[in-house]
C-alpha cells in the first residue's frame, strides 16, 4: 500500500522546503526611510523576482476608511471589497495614466464585491469611495512576494522595515511611494545602499538598506 | 427560577458590585451604559480645530505669499468676466461670509443661478468641490465660474488675452512661476492657493477645545452636547471642519438631482455635500437651494425631520428639541465664528471695479 495522504502531504511539503531553500538563502533586506517634512500616506519597498505569486487581497471599510493602506494585487487576480461599515459605499478608481478604471457601483453595509486586476503590472493605483471622497487606498501590482508595505503616520517621520528570505541572486530593491519619485537601489555589490527620496525631483526624505 | 440559577445570579451580582464599590466607578459604570445605548451606530470623527498639517497641497508644497497675494487680486478682478464687471468677489464677498446674502446669485445677463452660492471658508481640507461634489480639486475647481456661460461667460482664449495685457500680471506671474507664458494652469494654481488660504481656526469654539473654558457660553456648551447627541448634528457635521465630506438628501430637492449627476445610481440622487460649519453664521442664507433663511430656520427644519422630498437619509427623524434646546444650538453654531477679514486688493490699474469705466475688448 502507498503513503497515507497526511504523510503523502508532509513529505511534499519538506520536498518543497527543501526545494526552495536550495536556491532562496537567508538574506534579509533592513531597511530605514526618513522623510523630511510630514510623510506621504504609504509606500512599498520590493524586491523584484521570478517566483511566480498570486494575491487576491481582501480589503475591507469600516469607520469610514479602507482597513488597509495599500494592498498587493496581480494583473488577472482579484480584489475583493468588502463594507463592515453602516453606511454605504461605493468603490472606484479611474486611473488613466495606468489604464485602471472599475467601479464596484454602491455597496450597502455587509456588502461584498469584487473585481479583476485588468491593468498593466508594476502600477500602484489609487482607490477611492464615490460617497465619501476622503477615502483613499492603493493597489500595488508589483509581481513579487519579496515586498513590504510601510503605512506612514503624519506625526512620525523615521521609520523602518524588513524584507526576509530574499533570493541570493536578488539584484535590485525598489522603493515606490504613489505620485513620488520609484527608487530603484543596485543591490548587486557592497552591503549598505541609500538614495534620497524625492518628489518630482524635490528631495522629501532618505532610504537606506542593508543586506544581513 | 430554579434555586441553582437564582443563586447563580446572586453570585453575579455581587461579583458586578465587587468590581463597582467605589462612587466614581458606579458613575462610569453608568456612563458606560447610557453611553452603549445611545451610541451611534455611524462613525464620526471627533470635533477638532483644523491642522494645516492636514491639508493636501498640491506637490506637498504650500504657496509662498506671493502666490497667494496673486490668487487674491484676480479673485477681485472683473477682468474675469465677459461683462468686466463681476469678480469672484461679486458673489463670494468676504464681507459677507464669502456669499452675497441672496438666496439665488444673479449670473451672466442678470440671470439666477439655479444653485446658492456657498461660502469657502477652510476649503483647503476639502475633498470634493460643488455642491455635488463634481470638482475633485480647487485647482481644478476655481476656473470652471469663469468659464461657465451663466457664470462669468469667458473663453479660455479671452482670459488668458486679458490676463497677458496686463503688465502688472505679466510681472507678477513671471516673479512667482518663474515662466514668461501664462497659462490656465497657472492662473487656477494662484487662485486655489489664495482659497487655501482662506482659513477659520481659532474661532471660540476652538479657544474652548484648548482649555478655554470660559471662551464659549453655557448655552453654547449644551448646544454642543446636543449637536453630538441628540440632535444628532455630528453624524453628518464631524471632524475639525464639521464636515464628513459625503453627501446626503435631507428631502430638500425634487427636481435637481445633486451628486445623482455626478453617479449614475438612483441612490446618489437628491444628495448634496455636507457643507463646513465653520462661520455658519455669517454664511444665510442655507443650504444648496438658499431655501431656508437663518439659523434659527435650519434648527427648526431639522427638528421636524428635514423635508418632504425623495431619497431623505435615514438619519433625518423628528428630534423633539425643546425651544431652549433650539437656542442653545444656535449659540453653539454662532461660537464657530472667526471673521476673517481680507482688505480688498486694488486691482491693476489699468482695469477697474468702476463699471462706469469698462476696458473695451
Ligand atoms: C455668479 C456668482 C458666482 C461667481 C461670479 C463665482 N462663483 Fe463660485 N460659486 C457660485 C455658486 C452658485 C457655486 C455652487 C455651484 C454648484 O455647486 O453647482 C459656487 C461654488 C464655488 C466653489 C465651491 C465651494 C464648495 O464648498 O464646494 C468655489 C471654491 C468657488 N465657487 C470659487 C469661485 C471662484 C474662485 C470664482 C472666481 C473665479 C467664483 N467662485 C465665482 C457662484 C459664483
Ligand atoms: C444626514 C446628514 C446630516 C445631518 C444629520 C445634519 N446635517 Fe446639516 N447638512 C447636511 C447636508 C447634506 C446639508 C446640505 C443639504 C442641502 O443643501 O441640500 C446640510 C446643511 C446644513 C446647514 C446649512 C449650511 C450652509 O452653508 O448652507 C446647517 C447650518 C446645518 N446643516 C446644521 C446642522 C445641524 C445643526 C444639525 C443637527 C441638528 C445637522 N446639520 C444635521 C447633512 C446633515
Amino acid at each position: 500500500m502507498g503513503m497515507s495522504p497526511s504523510k503523502t502531504c508532509l513529505s511534499m511539503l519538506l520536498f518543497s522546503t527543501l526545494l526552495s531553500s536550495s536556491y532562496v538563502n537567508a538574506d534579509s533586506i533592513n531597511g530605514t526611510i526618513s522623510f523630511i517634512k510630514k510623510p506621504p500616506m504609504v509606500g512599498i519597498a520590493y524586491v523584484p523576482s521570478q517566483t511566480v505569486s498570486e494575491f487576491s487581497p481582501e480589503i475591507d471599510q469600516l469607520d469610514k476608511q479602507f482597513t488597509t493602506k495599500m494592498a498587493v494585487v496581480n494583473s488577472g487576480n482579484k480584489v475583493i471589497f468588502k463594507n463592515s461599515d453602516n453606511v454605504e459605499h461605493n468603490v472606484f478608481a479611474n486611473d488613466l495614466s495606468q489604464s485602471a478604471k472599475f467601479d464596484v457601483g454602491l455597496m450597502t453595509p455587509g456588502g461584498k464585491k469584487e473585481i479583476t486586476v485588468d491593468w498593466q503590472d508594476n502600477s500602484i493605483v489609487r482607490v477611492g469611495c464615490k460617497i465619501h471622497p476622503k477615502m483613499r487606498t492603493y493597489l500595488a501590482s508589483i509581481n513579487t512576494p519579496f515586498h513590504k508595505i510601510i503605512e506612514f503616520s503624519k506625526d512620525t517621520q523615521e521609520y523602518t522595515f524588513v524584507i526576509n528570505n530574499i533570493p541570493d541572486d536578488a539584484k535590485q530593491v525598489l522603493f515606490a511611494i504613489p505620485k513620488y519619485d520609484l527608487i530603484t537601489l543596485d543591490i548587486s555589490s557592497g552591503s549598505d545602499w541609500s538614495s534620497d527620496i524625492t518628489k518630482k525631483g524635490k528631495v522629501r526624505g532618505q532610504i537606506t538598506i542593508i543586506k544581513k | 427560577m430554579t434555586l441553582e440559577s437564582q443563586i447563580i445570579n446572586k453570585a453575579i451580582k455581587v461579583q458586578i458590585v465587587k468590581g463597582i464599590n467605589s462612587p466614581s466607578s458606579w458613575l462610569k459604570a453608568c456612563a458606560l451604559i447610557a453611553l452603549a445605548l445611545t451610541f451611534s451606530p455611524v462613525f464620526s470623527e471627533p470635533l477638532a480645530t483644523p491642522d494645516i498639517d492636514d491639508i493636501e497641497y498640491p506637490e506637498d508644497e504650500a504657496p509662498n505669499q506671493m502666490e497667494v497675494e496673486l490668487g487674491k487680486i484676480l479673485f477681485f478682478d472683473p477682468i474675469l468676466s465677459a461683462n468686466n464687471q463681476m469678480s469672484c468677489a461679486t458673489c463670494h464677498d468676504p464681507n459677507n461670509g464669502f456669499g452675497d446674502g441672496l438666496k439665488l446669485s444673479i449670473g451672466h445677463d442678470d440671470k439666477p443661478l439655479t444653485r446658492h452660492t456657498p461660502h469657502l471658508y477652510n476649503l483647503a481640507w476639502a475633498h470634493s468641490l460643488f455642491w455635488d461634489g463634481r470638482a475633485p480639486s480647487l485647482e481644478h475647481q476655481v476656473l470652471m465660474p469663469v468659464f461657465d456661460p451663466s457664470e462669468m461667460n469667458l473663453s479660455q482664449k479671452q482670459m488668458l488675452e486679458r490676463i497677458e495685457l496686463s503688465p502688472f500680471y505679466k510681472t507678477q506671474f513671471n516673479r512667482v512661476f518663474q515662466q514668461d507664458n501664462i497659462d490656465t494652469h497657472l492662473v487656477s494654481l494662484a487662485i486655489a492657493a489664495f482659497m487655501r488660504s482662506i482659513i477659520s481656526s481659532n474661532s471660540p469654539f476652538d479657544q474652548y477645545l484648548a482649555g478655554d473654558t470660559n471662551a464659549i457660553s453655557t448655552e453654547a456648551v449644551s448646544g454642543l452636547k446636543l449637536f453630538e447627541g441628540k440632535a444628532k448634528c455630528v453624524e453628518c457635521h464631524d471632524g475639525a471642519n464639521l464636515t464628513d465630506g459625503s453627501y446626503h438628501s435631507l428631502g430638500i430637492a425634487r427636481s435637481d438631482k445633486g451628486r445623482g449627476f455626478v453617479i449614475n445610481d438612483d441612490s446618489m440622487n437628491f444628495r448634496f455635500k455636507t457643507p463646513g460649519l465653520r462661520n455658519v453664521s455669517l454664511t444665510a442664507p442655507y443650504m444648496h437651494d438658499g431655501s431656508i433663511a437663518d439659523l434659527e430656520g435650519v434648527i427648526r427644519f431639522y427638528n421636524d425631520g428635514g423635508g418632504t422630498g425623495p431619497n431623505k437619509d435615514n438619519l433625518m427623524e423628528e428630534l423633539n428639541l425643546t425651544e431652549g434646546e433650539i437656542r442653545d444650538l444656535i449659540a453653539f453654531l454662532a461660537a464657530l465664528t472667526q471673521p476673517i477679514s481680507i482688505a480688498r486688493p486694488s486691482v491693476p490699474n489699468n482695469f477697474t471695479t468702476d463699471p462706469s469705466i469698462q476696458k473695451k475688448d
